[in-house]
């Protein structure tokens, strides 16, 4: 019996219970997805691959673990997916990832311009910095207006993902 | 014939040259950066170097490193493929002065159309159609550009004289943008190609792109192999190609072909290379640029003409006469091209970087896949997001688009985001069917690749790969995350870890 609340990116979070029905060649399954339950069948082919056949059809997949959760691959679409246990972290667009109120690199990369200054205020999508990856240039905003708190990246380094490029004052 | 070429270039179109040359009976030697030690273009060759260095500008960027590299296996001639120094008039220079041949246009004529405003004055006097503009670059002169483009009336495009790649390029909309515009446009030109340049022509709307591939021997033979269209872009940038353009009739296809073959003689031209032109919404249509090397896209031309185009580039260096008349060509079915990106179409196609965990191009009847990754590798920030170009040939359009379609949901990739769902996306849209096509489909369209219904599947799958059904450690097999970074030593650590958001 497998048991767990999980949410692809993009969806809402989904109660999902497997429960084996019977041995041998088929692996069949009863599953229920909230309040949808149907029999689904499981072959697997190798590590992390395999078909599952619902309703007669069937459907390929591959799948790779990594700490945070599972990428699949169903039809060439690749979703992720996570085991969820309260309401998510809020993302927003823009480029930029806003944790709370920080604005971090979207990609490894270069600083190429620093364009805020500690202290100063700055308009929802006005360009903040621009560094380059991959030989182009990503100029990066936040979705909102605010104030730049401290600048923690210089002109010239090369940044990781998801590293602090500014802190910021302002209302996520 | 050549007994040993050197590939100065690494990725998938090294791996395609090292095909021919192997073919012809060519002892192929590979070049390598410190991370592409393990890179499926070494593992193809015959002979490899290690250039030492990360990044391009230390490794593949390295002309006296390429050089010795070449001089120390040899080799008797030189591919320099697309990108890195393809069309660097000074590295085809020191390939001579070394005694190596380049397989490409003479030093001269790179250098002549590598400034795209002497390529145009140099096509203008040969009769071929330009854009309207004002070609005299100023070094960052606003005021001089501001006056010429009110002159040529907005909008415009800025454009680096070194260009290409939609590099250093931008629209500018009203005099307001000008200034900033031309600011990033000079900083991005100057990071690209070490010049800054930039000059300023009219801005056409909705244009279509489309090319012709020329080529030309030392014996005074020039030919085209016809058209591609290259009109589905993002950020310049073009993703989808094909041969032949739905919006050419014969008669278009004819005028083209021949002020391509007329630039080609204006200008002198040998070995591959491509005339780049917009059609207007009204079928006229003008010159953009040459580019003075075998083209990312040249496997939908070699699909619907049947020909090897790096065989033919080889022979021609050789001295030898092209392999085909103008007479012998026949543009045959239609090819589709769709180039496979490590990149996020709903992020903005921020490319992204990441280890490779399963990589399973598809296969079948009429497609073909350049690639140049091996499961396993790592894509970083040092090199172009290229994994792979799948290419497709059909009867008829329809077809065609059809088999490009099915064999892009059968396209596998785990590890790292790509841009395959995006692809099928835009060659399903039923606007890319009726080939009304242009370069800013994509954002008339709201083409991104994002927000779709996540199938139930996709959660049973997960699920059973969390339950431990799938295997010892569900799919789990590489190293843990942020492992990478002590292991091969860039400097990304955990990032290079593949994320979706």
């Amino acid at each position: 019996m497998f048991k767990a609340l999980l949410q692809a990116a993009g969806g809402p979070p989904v109660a999902v219970t497997l429960e084996r029905t019977a041995a041998g060649q088929a692996d069949t399954h009863r599953a229920q997805l909230d309040d949808r339950a149907f029999e689904v069948e499981l072959q697997q082919i190798g590590e992390g691959a395999g078909w599952l056949r619902l309703h007669e059809r069937i459907v390929p997949f591959y799948t790779q673990r990594d700490a945070r959760g599972v990428q699949v691959w169903i039809a060439g679409r690749t979703y992720f997916v996570e085991t969820v246990a309260r309401t998510p972290q809020r993302r927003a667009g823009g480029g930029a990832v806003v944790a709370r109120d920080v604005l971090t690199a979207p990609m490894p990369g270069t600083i190429l311009k620093l364009l805020a200054a500690p202290g100063a205020a700055f308009a929802a999508h006005a360009p903040l910095v621009i560094m380059e990856s991959m030989k182009m240039e990503l100029t990066l905003s936040m979705p909102h207006a605010g104030r730049v708190e401290a600048v923690t990246c210089r002109v010239g380094q090369l940044v990781e993902l998801g590293a602090t490029l500014l802190r910021l004052e302002g209302q996520p | 014939m050549f007994r040993k070429v050197l590939i100065a270039n690494r990725g998938e179109i090294a791996v395609r040259v090292t095909q021919t040359l192997q073919e012809m009976g060519i002892t192929a030697v590979a070049v390598f950066s410190d991370p592409d030690r393990t890179a499926l273009h070494v593992l193809r060759a015959d002979e490899a170097h290690a250039l030492g260095g990360t990044s391009a500008s230390e490794t593949y960027l390295d002309i006296s490193k390429l050089i010795a590299a070449a001089k120390h296996h040899g080799c008797d001639a030189v591919h320099p493929g697309y990108g890195f120094l393809s069309e660097n008039a000074a590295f085809a220079r020191a390939c001579g002065a070394a005694g190596l041949t380049f397989i490409g246009p003479t030093p001269e004529v790179i250098a002549a159309m590598g400034d795209k405003i002497v390529a145009k004055r140099t096509v203008a006097a040969a009769g071929v159609p330009i854009v309207p503009g004002w070609l005299d670059a100023g070094d960052g002169d606003v005021a001089a550009l501001r006056r010429a483009a009110e002159e040529i009336g907005y909008p415009v495009l800025l454009k680096a004289a070194a260009g290409g790649g939609g590099k250093g390029m931008r629209v500018v909309r009203q005099a307001a943008e000008l200034a900033g515009a031309l600011d990033a446009a000079a900083r991005e030109a100057n990071s690209a190609f070490g010049d800054a340049r930039i000059f300023v022509e009219k801005y056409i709307e909705r244009p279509r792109h489309v090319e012709v591939q020329i080529f030309g021997d030392t014996h005074g033979q020039v030919v085209h192999l016809f058209e591609r269209e290259c009109s589905i872009q993002r950020r310049h940038q073009k993703i989808i190609e094909e041969s032949p353009s739905p919006a050419l009739d014969p008669a278009l296809r004819e005028a083209m072909g021949t002020a391509a073959v007329r630039a080609a003689q204006a200008m002198g031209y040998t070995n591959a290379g491509t005339c780049e032109f917009i059609v207007a919404p009204d079928g006229q249509f003008y010159f953009l640029e040459v580019n003075t090397r075998l083209q990312v896209e040249h496997p939908v031309t070699e699909l619907v003409t049947r020909q090897d185009l790096v065989r033919a580039q080889v022979l021609v260096a050789a001295g030898e006469r092209l392999p085909f008349a103008q007479g012998d060509l026949r543009q045959e079915g239609h090819a589709l091209e769709a180039r496979v990106y490590a990149e996020d179409p709903a992020r903005g196609f921020l490319p992204a970087t990441g280890h490779v965990r399963r990589f399973m191009p598809p296969v079948g009847a009429n497609i073909r896949v350049d690639a140049g990754i091996l499961p396993g590798c790592e894509v970083t920030v040092h090199y172009d997001p290229l994994l792979a170009k799948l290419i497709v040939w059909g009867q008829e359009r329809p077809t065609a688009i059809a088999r490009m379609a099915w064999a892009l949901e059968r396209f596998v990739v785990l590890g790292v985001t790509t841009n395959i769902a995006f692809l099928r996306d835009v060659v399903t849209h039923p606007a890319f069917r009726a080939g009304a096509l242009h370069t800013h489909f994509l954002e008339e369209h709201g083409l991104t690749g994002g927000a779709v219904e996540v199938p139930q599947e996709a959660l049973l799958a997960a699920a059973f790969a969390l339950k431990g059904a799938l295997g010892g450690r569900g799919g789990a097999d590489g190293p843990a995350p942020g492992a990478g970074a002590k292991r091969d030593g860039t400097p990304f650590g955990s990032a290079a870890r593949w994320r979706n958001v």
